[in-house]
């Protein structure tokens, strides 16, 4: 168990930069996830701080130690790989055992070690087979079994479910957060689902084009993102995004856009006031948006698709030309074509700059 | 099901009258090896006879063959060896680090005709004392198995999933301990075939030895000239010549055929 800390780390591959000022201090135990779209730069980060990639500028500490110049065998770390990297000459003990055996340590030591990470995982009647004669969930636990056994300071771990189908991925997610909560190590997780980032990281690190963009807990990402970038990545369905305008009324300020007049809260006021007569971006997410009428919205959406999921209804609607998607109650389903009124809860709801993308609130 | 008979029965005879051209050629010379000067000159040709191992005798003890199979034993076995020694790291370097310019050198020693090289050859080693040695020989029959062997396993290593190594080097090993425990036994197929490829042009290559060996390191091939004099040729010794020359390459075609066909074709199809 150790802590990590990268300072100003940078990468470049001739002219691009694919990882730019990379900064993260990685407490003792913490799970941390980094997730972000594919080419944000996550896998490239975690390669560097296994040091399978060298970076361009910048430090890396792993327990206090600089390891920025030191090769991945120095480092203290064990990783597990989207593609599992399982050696297929060897069965699944050499496997295990292969780390332990280059440290000279001892053959029962190896042996006691290499069964009990076994009988952790569910894999103790597989020792004997070679990685192809595996399923892909097995596969899996077998990785991760060669990266327990090791005992490092840190785990990393690069989409280590990608390649599983979706049922296994969900209760392969269970068994490492078990894991973590079991061996209580250090891990840096990384993963293009924000489904994975929130279920099981003490903080999530979002990624876009090289920079990060926020660093939080899972609650507070979704709560409250930095910028636009953040809100729609995080959430599933998606936030809604609706580009429209400042109007000072009587009454007071209202957002307005195609079909839609809502009057803003109060408490934005004093942060929203030098926006007004500019155009900005209303974020709301689905289960946020009532299907009713309300005083403070005058909000009229036209159908266009009703999807039943059993437990909640998504209607997939159109505000003027933009798209919006409601999280309604399973019972509600509205009939295509068919113009409704909606009612936003302006208290979870955010403003963005239209042009930067920045929270405004 | 009649037509799928019928297409296998006219599929098997294609095969068979394409392989008469390349067989005939093989079993006249093994039945020849076992003839006697004049049941081999005889027309029409003589199938049933009793065959008669005074060629081979001649071959072994009049002529010395085991010395001339020594010699090309043990240059094709250098050439091979010292090829893999340096064309194996050297091809794992071209794959992994993009040295595609590096690559391309070395291939363009292939392209080159050979006999382009042998007349430079002949004078830096006569220079130098070489000729007639198993130095310059082997020397020279690495200018061609070294690239083929680079050749194949470039395309090899371009297949092994990176992060194999790269898991390697995380559990505990150095770059040259993951290219020996993890990278080399995995690539057993196609070092099959870079090996039988190189060991086979060294073994049959006739022109390099011509012009480099004399009496010590006469190899195979060349020895079988021999058997060739003004006043006539010994059919029967030749021909048991050209089967002790060819059995080592039929032996080991045969046993590894598998891993060279899949190693000259890989690359062809994704997965």
């Amino acid at each position: 168990m150790a802590k990590v800390v990268c300072e100003h780390i940078v990468k470049k591959f001739g002219q691009v930069t694919a990882v730019d000022d990379f900064n993260l201090e990685i407490e003792n135990n913490e799970f941390i996830v980094i997730v972000g779209p594919s080419g944000c730069g996550k896998s490239t980060s975690l390669r560097m701080i296994a040091g399978l990639e060298d970076q361009t500028s910048g430090s890396i500490f792993i327990g206090g130690e600089l390891v920025s110049d030191k090769p991945p065998r120095d480092r203290n770390i064990a990783m597990v790989f989207q593609n599992y990297a399982l050696y297929p000459h060897m069965n699944v003990y050499d496997n295990m055992a292969f780390s332990l055996k280059l440290q000279g340590i001892a053959k029962d030591d190896i042996d006691r070690k290499v069964k009990e990470a076994a009988e952790i995982l569910n894999i103790g009647p597989y020792l004997e087979r070679k990685p192809k004669e595996l399923s892909g969930g097995q596969r899996q636990r077998v990785a991760l079994g060669r990266a327990i056994v090791r005992e490092p300071a840190v785990f990393l771990m690069d989409e280590p479910l990608s390649n599983l189908d979706a049922k296994l991925r969900v209760q392969m997610r269970t068994e490492i957060a078990k894991l973590h909560a079991r061996l209580g190590a250090t891990t840096i997780y990384v993963t293009h689902d924000q489904t994975e980032a929130m279920t099981m990281a003490d903080r999530i690190v979002v990624m876009k084009d090289g920079v990060i963009q926020q660093i939080a807990d899972p609650q507070t990402i979704y709560d409250k993102p930095v910028n636009k970038f953040v809100a729609s990545f995080i959430g599933a369905p998606p936030m809604n995004f609706i580009n429209c305008s400042f109007k000072v009324q009587t009454e007071g300020l209202e957002l307005v856009s195609d079909d839609m007049d809502v009057k803003m809260p109060q408490e934005w006021a004093a942060q929203a006031q030098k926006y007004v007569g500019s155009e900005v971006i209303l974020g709301v997410r689905p289960e946020n948006i009532r299907p009713e009428e309300s005083a403070v919205t005058n909000i009229n959406a036209l159908v266009e698709v009703v999807e039943p999921l059993g437990s909640e209804t998504l209607i997939h609607a159109k505000l003027g030309g933009q798209n919006l998607i409601v999280k309604a109650n399973p019972d509600y389903k509205p009939a295509v074509g068919e113009i409704i009124k909606l009612t936003f809860e302006m208290n979870k709801a955010h403003l963005f700059d239209r042009e930067t993308g920045v929270t405004i609130i | 099901m009649r037509n799928k008979k019928l297409t296998n029965y006219l599929w098997y005879l294609l095969i068979i009258v394409v392989a008469i051209p390349f067989l005939f050629p093989l079993a006249w010379i093994v039945l020849a090896s076992f003839k006697t000067q004049a049941q081999i000159v005889t027309t029409p040709p003589l199938w049933i006879f009793t065959p008669t191992l005074e060629n081979y005798q001649s071959v072994f003890v009049d002529q010395q063959f085991s010395r001339f199979l020594w010699n090309s034993s043990v240059i094709a076995v250098g050439s091979t060896v010292l090829s893999l020694i340096i064309g194996l790291p050297a091809a794992y370097t071209i794959s992994r680090y993009k040295q595609s310019t590096l690559g391309v050198f070395i291939l363009l020693a292939r392209l080159m005709p050979g006999i382009s090289y042998l007349i430079p050859w002949f004078m830096l080693f006569s220079r130098i004392g070489m000729v007639d040695t198993y130095t310059a020989l082997i020397a020279s029959h690495m200018l061609v198995g070294l690239p083929f062997i680079v050749w194949i396993m470039v395309n090899y290593f371009d297949g092994l999933p990176r992060e194999l190594e790269e898991a390697a080097q995380v559990d505990g090993c150095t770059l040259q301990s993951a290219f020996m425990k993890i990278v080399l036994p995995l690539s057993g197929p196609g070092i099959l075939t870079a090996t039988t490829l190189s060991f086979l042009f060294s073994w049959n290559n006739f022109m390099f030895s011509l012009v480099l060996s004399s009496e010590h390191t006469k190899t195979l091939p060349i020895a079988i000239y021999n058997f060739v004099s003004y006043a006539e040729v010994s059919w029967g010794s030749v021909m048991a010549a050209a089967v002790v020359i060819i059995l080592p390459a039929i032996i080991l075609t045969m046993i590894f055929q598998k891993y060279v066909i899949k190693g000259l074709t890989m690359g062809a199809v994704k997965g």
